[in-house]
């Protein structure tokens, strides 16, 4: 009971300090600087309990290890497809250079912040401009980890999502096998890692297979903790679900199935299983609602376009739909879905539609086996997430750049196929072949063209842009200053000192400066270069022109679909006459990253001021 | 073999059933489908024919060799003859190391590997003829169809599918194929005459400069002995066992190699003759359903030879003036008016050319010859008893015939001239065909000091003839258009990235290589749109390809007619060598394009840009409108 109490109090607890007691301002600035080590708190927790269930149950996975079987082959070579189909790039811009960026600030100053303006000064790279970014820090932080301990660079991203790309299809397998044994584990480990998707993310640096990971282990986690409902067992559970919270914004909804799952367990155990880990899982949770705080009063970060007000509404519950209906099954290469996959999802939900009637009709109703248990509520979370994603404004799957909101769907379908399977051969249908048959086919006919040629990756201009760009700026001697049109993050990443256009178009006589102290061998300047009709006539983006007084000479052009990318070099910049005003030239908002550069950088401190602390603004 | 032999045969509702489909599918193959369809199917279901087909092969192979490869395990695999690997891994050495790798007959190689991109991008069967970079990636937007069968661009793209995109893909796989075909030249000899039969065949072929030529080009020769010697040896398995997986396996071998060349389709003939001899001597028909379903997956195939109807330009006949015939009894002596070419002398031409001329090997010429007419005596005497020979000499029987009826159509095709450089790789199945008849004639010498002294024959030819004519590979020196594409090939791998359009005649191979090109002709007829590309800077260059010819007395140059560009185009070269004597092979960067004195590609000052969004997109949404109209 008075555990019990603890809990309760706990809740209010965190209720009153996550919503009221402190202003999100500060609740920002506490993320900045504890949010490191919260999540370090968390994690070594988390690591420290799995281990010593580990410990406890050594001959169930040392002899997984000494004896991976065929469903060691099987995962391994999901992986090796997966990491075969895709190139190790970034995918989503910008999303995964703040990931990066997050990271790198973690890695180097253990602080939740996002790497913005950075200086080579006596050669230190020297980190000047910070923002906190929208994302939940899990990701970055375990990045930064692999940073911590092999040394900074950007492939360690890569890495880290190979490692989870291995973990999911592990987790996979053993939650299907759970749920309806060898033969369909199998048959969801190669239905998932045969979806470009999941190759995509798995060779990209992004925090979504890497949530998709957490949300495996957590269900995991559930069926572990149904079989036997422990106190161990529990708290691993909790904080499993505590840090699924913190690898999306949207994972937060997990924390319902997994309430759930605990309830049950105490009601097959007869009794409310409380271990510490989980009377204090409500405090846990306080950094999440500082954070979601900080995500709901500053628009900007809803990315939203012109004209829209909100992020959320029903009219976009239409759109969304045919834009998810159309990427999950389509049939051509353009998008990186698995038609298959889908299809036998969709069959798989209707089965359980049927089965879940079945069940509810029986008197008395069995008891659910645990797997089953715990796939209907993790499963009933990640329906809660897809219309959730409905309403979103952004969040059609056909959009290349949402096409990463599927994967728990995804994953479901995966699920929900092995049960399919298994429902029928029970009727003694040869349902495992038939299914193994389809998704050969799926490989040659669906699979392999699509990877082949990748467009749903190769298509990303703004990432080609990037690397042209980056490749023509390290060809050249420096030190370079870079006026980005783009975003400064990814060229801070490389260590090339960038500001944005319009910070660069502001700071002629600071740029002037620098280019008389030589601190700079050349300055460059990135412009797009638009059509202006349907013959071409090319001309500069107003949003990257640069005043009238800086004089360019052009060394690079290049084509990247209907419009040119333009690298200049500055010549000259004329004096500023003295006692002009500066006109206010911000530019209209083309992305939340590139204004949240703008704005953090408008009021820039002296460089002294600005090297203690982005906190401090 | 008393009674009708063929009564039980006949009476099997199975073998009426294959007739049955057989007829169907022939029926539909030949005659049901319209031609302007037929060409559309085979783009659309071709590659998922030769899917099936392949798969049903390999799975036959298993069912028949499972119980082979169970018999290496338990050390089992101590027992295989090593020295004979060791031979053969040593004879693809010699063949693979000497010449460069490159495509060596053009366009059919390049056409190949062509065929070979789409089936791997889009699974269709088509050799693009125009793709571009669009939005970011290369995208094919347009092929056509190629004459040639699709085994070998079928496996160039599983390859494809498996490692990625590149033309040199065609290479590995020949390279594969060589170690392979070796090994099967090694047990083929083996069987008819011993182990060291077996290293005296690998070693004649490794002595052969031609084989190593097409080792390292991208072409469908090695593929089309591999699959011929592979068929021969089933037939002998299925001979030997007369049981149905070793049927299959034959069946779905022919299937495939008469996808490889055209005329391999020849070989059906003994092949079919091999199962009807097995079924009278078993008194019964052996038949599985994959053999049933067979014909359809040859369907596919007919519809693809009535391009040779569609397209008259298919025979190319227009490469011999005055020939208008593709096949003639007066080509074999040069019996008909002037121009008519005497392809036998050719052969000899090749078989006895000098190395420098030819790739040729004295040995395996002489040695072959002399075997082939001893096998012809042997074959005329042992005919009547067939069945008291061991199974693959009775399938070396039935072959043979297929040799010769496919040497003797290559004796009557209006190109069969061996010596020539594009033609000589034809001969390829005859020399494999001599080869076989050294071991089969050696069957008659049962004292091993024969072998052993043909073996250290066939060596010295190696050292003393076969490694020379590789290391100097003369005879592909007079060949410029293999030259050319070498060339090209490496200008393409010189630039730092693929954004510009290359002006070549052959604009297939740019476009194999994910670069955008079109043709001179298109360059000329399109002015308008070359100087809209340029003066929107849709490409970072734009290349030209042109060969000029040199006057041996003046010196002057003059640019093949094919080639030429207007005078208002304005070149500046970038790359020019003179791959042969009087040719200059040159690559020049097209500067500007004149209306007399003016420029009309002129870099225009930059435009003022809306600032309002929706305007900008519709300028876009405009431009790209007409980008995809004007592309080349």
């Amino acid at each position: 009971m008075r555990r019990i109490l603890l809990f309760a109090l706990c809740g209010v607890l965190a209720l009153w300090a996550g919503y009221f007691a402190i202003p999100t301002i500060p609740a920002g600035h506490l993320i900045i600087n504890w949010g490191y080590y919260y999540i370090l708190g968390v994690f070594s927790l988390f690591v420290f309990c799995a281990w010593g269930f580990a410990r406890s149950r050594q001959d169930v996975w040392k002899g997984w290890i000494r004896r991976p079987g065929a469903a060691g082959v099987a995962i391994a070579s999901g992986l090796l497809f997966a990491v075969w189909s895709d190139p190790f790039k970034h995918k989503i811009l910008f999303d995964e250079f703040v990931i990066q960026g997050t990271a790198y600030e973690m890695h180097a100053t253990k602080q939740v912040s996002t790497i913005l303006r950075a200086y080579n000064i006596g050669g230190t790279w020297l980190t000047i401009d910070t923002f906190l970014d929208k994302r939940p820090y899990f990701f970055p932080f375990l990045v930064s980890l692999v940073h911590d301990f092999t040394g900074y660079r950007i492939a360690n991203a890569f890495a880290l999502n190979v490692a989870c790309a291995a973990a999911l299809l592990g987790l996979l397998y053993w939650f299907a096998r759970e749920l309806a044994g060898r033969g369909p584990a199998i048959l969801a480990v190669g239905l998932m890692a045969t979806m470009p998707l999941f190759g995509q993310n798995a060779t990209g640096a992004g925090m979504d297979l890497h949530n998709l990971t957490m949300l495996a282990l957590v269900a995991c986690l559930a069926v572990l903790y149904l079989r036997v409902p422990t106190e161990d067992r529990l708290a691993l559970l909790v904080l499993g679900a505590v840090l699924l919270t913190q690898s999306r914004y949207e994972s937060i909804i997990f924390v319902g199935p997994t309430a759930f799952v605990v309830a049950a367990g105490w009601a097959r155990a007869r009794r409310v299983i409380l271990p510490w880990q989980v009377i204090i899982a409500p405090l846990l949770l306080v950094p999440y609602a500082w954070h979601s705080r900080v995500l709901a009063a500053t628009p900007l970060f809803w990315q939203l376009q012109e004209g829209r007000t909100t992020a959320f509404s029903a009219s976009n519950v239409e759109s969304n739909l045919r834009g998810d209906f159309a990427f999950l099954f389509n049939s051509g290469p353009e998008l990186a879905n698995s038609w298959y996959l889908s299809a036998i999802g969709f069959a798989g939900l209707g089965w359980f539609l049927f089965c879940a009637s079945l069940w509810l009709l029986r008197r008395p109703r069995p008891e659910l086996p645990p797997a089953v248990l715990a796939g209907v509520a993790f499963g009933a979370g990640v329906a809660g997430h897809f219309v959730v994603l409905l309403f979103y404004w952004w969040a059609k799957f056909n959009d290349l750049l949402a096409s990463r909101f599927a994967l728990p769907m995804c994953l479901c379908f995966s699920v929900l196929a092995a049960a399919l399977v298994r429902g029928l051969e029970e009727r003694r249908v040869p349902a495992l072949r038939i299914a193994a048959a389809g998704l050969g086919l799926w490989i040659f006919a669906g699979a392999v063209p699509a990877i082949a040629r990748r467009l749903y990756t190769d298509q990303n201009l703004a990432m080609q842009e990037i690397e042209w760009e980056h490749g023509i700026i390290e060809s050249r001697p420096g030190p370079v200053l870079l006026i980005s049109n783009k975003s400064t993050i990814p060229f801070v990443l490389w260590h090339i000192e960038t500001i944005i256009s319009a910070v660069g178009s502001q700071r002629g006589e600071e740029i002037r400066y620098h280019m008389g102290q030589e601190t700079f061998r050349e300055v460059l300047v990135s412009q797009a270069i638009r059509p202006t009709s349907s013959e071409g006539d090319m001309g500069v983006d107003p949003e990257d022109m640069m005043p009238a007084s800086y004089h360019l000479e052009k060394i690079a052009e290049k084509r990247f679909g209907a419009r040119l990318d333009r690298l200049s070099r500055i010549e000259s910049i004329d004096p500023e006459p003295e006692g002009v005003k500066k006109p206010d030239q911000r530019p209209a908002v083309p992305s939340a990253l590139r204004s949240i550069s703008a704005d953090q950088s408008w009021s820039d401190p002296a460089v002294a001021a600005a090297t203690s602390s982005a906190v401090s603004r | 073999m008393n009674g009708p032999p063929f009564a039980p045969v006949l009476a099997d509702r199975r073998v009426r059933l294959l007739a049955l489909v057989a007829a169907l599918s022939a029926f539909t193959g030949f005659y049901a489908v319209p031609n302007r369809m037929a060409l559309g199917i085979v783009t659309d279901a071709g590659y998922w024919c030769v899917l099936a087909a392949f798969i049903l092969y390999v799975r036959a192979l298993w069912r028949a060799f499972r119980g082979d490869l169970a018999g290496l395990g338990g050390g089992g695999w101590r027992r295989l003859d090593w020295a004979s690997f060791a031979v053969v891994g040593l004879g693809g050495l010699v063949l693979i190391v000497h010449e460069s790798f490159g495509f060596k007959i053009v366009m059919d190689e390049v056409m190949l590997v062509g065929t070979s991109m789409s089936m791997h991008f889009s699974r269709t069967v088509l050799s693009p003829d125009r793709g571009g970079d669009i939005q970011g990636a290369f995208v094919v937007y347009h092929g056509i169809m190629d004459k040639r069968q699709l085994f070998f661009p079928f496996l160039v793209s599983i390859l494809h599918d498996l490692t990625g995109y590149r033309p040199e893909n065609a290479f590995v796989v020949n390279a594969i194929l060589t170690f392979v075909f070796l090994g099967l030249v090694c047990a083929a000899c083996r069987k008819l005459a011993g182990r060291m039969a077996g290293w005296l065949g690998v070693a004649l072929f490794a002595g052969l400069p031609l084989l190593a030529q097409n080792a390292t080009g991208g072409g469908f020769e090695l593929l089309n002995l591999v699959m011929i010697l592979a068929t021969m040896l089933l037939g002998a398995r299925f001979i030997e066992r007369g049981d149905e997986p070793s049927f299959t396996a034959l069946c779905y071998s022919a299937l495939l190699m008469a996808q490889v060349r055209y005329e391999s389709a020849i070989f059906l003939l003994p092949v079919a003759a091999i199962i009807l001899w097995v079924w009278r001597r078993e008194g019964r028909a052996i038949l599985s359903w994959p053999v049933i379903v067979a014909p359809v997956l040859m369907i596919h195939c007919a519809l693809h030879n009535r391009i040779f109807g569609i397209r008259a330009s298919a025979w190319q006949l227009f490469s011999k003036p005055g020939l208008s015939k593709p096949f003639s009894l007066t080509y074999v002596l040069g019996t008909g008016p002037k121009g008519t070419p005497n392809n036998l002398e050719h052969a000899l031409g090749y078989f006895y050319g000098k190395p420098t001329d030819q790739p040729n090997s004295y040995v395996l010429s002489t040695l072959g010859i002399i075997a082939v007419f001893f096998l012809v005596l042997l074959i005329a005497k042992r005919l009547r008893a067939l069945s008291s020979e061991p199974p693959i000499s009775i399938a070396t029987v039935f072959f043979s015939f297929g040799f010769a009826l496919q040497f003797g159509l290559m004796m009557c095709y209006f190109w069969g001239q061996f010596d020539d450089a594009i033609i000589r790789r034809l001969s390829l199945p005859t020399q494999l065909w001599m080869v076989v008849a050294v071991a089969a004639v050696l069957q008659q010498f049962p004292r091993p000091q024969v072998v052993k002294a043909l073996l250290a024959v066939a060596l010295l030819g190696i050292m003393a003839q076969g490694v020379p004519s590789m290391a100097a590979h003369a005879y592909n020196q007079e060949y410029l258009a293999g030259l050319e594409t070498a060339w090209r090939r490496q200008f393409i791998a010189d630039q730092p990235r693929k954004d510009y359009l290359a002006i070549d005649n052959d604009s297939i191979l740019w476009i194999a290589h994910e670069v955008s090109a079109t043709t001179t002709e298109a360059a000329r007829s399109r002015r308008a749109d070359l100087v809209y590309f340029m003066r929107n800077h849709t490409f970072s260059n734009i290349y030209v390809f042109q060969r000029y010819n040199i006057d041996q007395d003046t010196g002057k140059m003059t640019v093949r007619e094919d080639d030429e560009l207007p005078p208002d185009y304005i070149l500046e070269p970038v790359r020019a060598e003179r791959l042969m004597t009087l040719t200059q092979t040159r690559i020049s960067r097209l500067v500007e394009i004149r209306d007399g004195k003016t420029v009309l590609t002129r870099p225009e000052p930059d435009h003022v840009v809306p600032k309002d969004k929706a305007e900008i997109e519709r300028a876009r949404q405009a431009y790209l409108e007409t980008f995809f109209k004007r592309l080349p």
